[in-house]
């Protein structure tokens, strides 16, 4: 495409042979587009295009936003029918990133899994690394010897290797800050398992999914299937025990 | 243009393309363009046709389109008019929607901008910048010194 050409005038007839540049487009509905989206990494392609995209979504936008995906973190409460008192949980996005530094070349590359904990913030729950240190805490973030209480990821180049989600139980209510799931597996901390969760998307509703339209399907320690549906204020779940274990896997 | 409207006491306005085409419409469905609902109310001459000056024939049309199927209230239910909606801005191609987005900021029809607005913001999720500038025809305009800066501005510029 000959990025020369003239551009055709607003009350120009539409010529579908040549594609207008959207570079053009006025400011002030550039900025709404900007508003729509969901995650910071996309704010800043966005910034990213060209000057005029640029000085248009200001970083003001990013308050507030995702980072690893739209949806998550979710917290949900599930009500059971008996006398427990209601559940609360949390569904979290995880990444396995692949960093590399920009500044030290003969660092060499490492790996880590982050977490979404909290919405903008990423948390390092476990290292990738063949060696873990003894003096894992209990909760919060993984404070190993010698590594920085936080990363300047600007230093590093990053790569995204792999997406997943996991669910871990709030002990305080719904906006506790607690999970409990650290407790459980104190026995073992550097071991602990996650549940094991699978995201289930309503194949219906292409890249404008709500939480809605997720299922969260989970294989209890038992090999039972707890199946969560997301569904407006009334979040239910259910238990499925499969006749065989293999047919949970 | 033909009309399907049952009332009678409906009244009929005339629009006006920029390139001279002229459509026949019910008064609430122009009523949906504030700009036309502005303009009605200082006009002396209902049957005049009314100029829309920056929208040509082919996308008024369109608006239209958009405008009589949310007029007509209580015919569907809110989840099948968003599914029309849906498959409306899913059949436009890249200069339609361009001049779909201007034309609802022009005429003032707010759910024609935030459906195409949003629909814009789908197509750029998950796009790195060099294709998002592929597809919406976009020329990077940063100097290598400029683009190094922003890189370094953006901790989760991702390299997939």
């Amino acid at each position: 495409m000959n990025s020369t050409n003239p551009k055709p005038p607003l009350n120009h007839p539409m010529n579908r042979s040549q594609q207008i540049s959207w570079s053009e487009l006025p400011p002030d509905l550039l900025l709404p587009i900007a508003k729509c989206l969901a995650t910071q990494p996309d704010i800043f392609s966005f910034r990213r295009v060209c000057k005029l995209w640029r000085a248009s979504a200001p970083l003001s936008l990013l308050a507030s936003k995702n980072i690893l995906s739209p949806l998550f973190p979710h917290r949900f409460t599930i009500k059971p029918d008996t006398v427990y008192a209601p559940k609360h949980y949390i569904v979290c996005m995880n990444c396995v990133i692949l960093l590399r530094s920009n500044v030290n070349p003969k660092l060499p590359p490492f790996m880590m899994i982050v977490d979404e904990y909290r919405s903008g913030k990423l948390y390092v729950r476990r290292p990738f690394c063949a060696r873990v240190p003894k003096c894992y805490p209990s909760f919060g973030n993984v404070n190993l010897i010698d590594f920085p209480p936080s990363l300047d990821l600007s230093r590093f180049r990053v790569s995204k290797l792999a997406r997943f989600p996991t669910l871990s139980y709030l002990s305080d209510g719904p906006d506790g800050s607690r999970i409990i799931q650290f407790k459980l597996y104190r026995q073992k901390p550097y071991d602990y398992p996650k549940p094991k969760v699978v995201l289930f998307v309503d194949p219906n509703c292409e890249n404008r999914a709500t939480i809605n339209d997720h299922t969260l399907v989970e294989v209890s320690q038992s090999g039972d299937l707890i199946v969560t549906r997301f569904n407006g204020e009334s979040h239910n779940n259910f238990t499925y025990t499969p006749r065989k274990r293999e047919e949970s896997l | 243009m033909a009309s399907t409207s049952t009332s009678t006491l409906s009244r009929k306005l005339i629009l006006k393309s920029s390139d001279g085409e002229k459509f026949e419409v019910d008064e609430n469905v122009a009523m949906q363009s504030q700009t036309i609902k502005h303009m009605i109310e200082d006009l002396d001459d209902i049957n005049s046709p009314i100029p829309v000056s920056i929208v040509t024939g082919t996308i008024l049309s369109k608006v239209i389109e958009y405008c009589k199927k949310h007029a007509t209230e209580d015919s569907d239910s809110d989840e099948q008019l968003k599914q029309w909606d849906k498959e409306y801005a899913n059949n436009m191609d890249l200069n339609t929607l361009y001049y779909l987005l201007l034309a609802a900021n022009y005429m003032e029809i707010k759910g024609l901008l935030e459906l195409i607005t949003q629909c814009v913001a789908d197509m750029i999720k998950g796009k790195s910048p060099e294709e998002i500038r592929a597809h919406f025809n976009i020329k990077n305009d940063f100097t290598p010194q400029e683009e190094a800066n922003i890189r370094n501005e953006n901790p989760w510029a991702f390299e997939n």
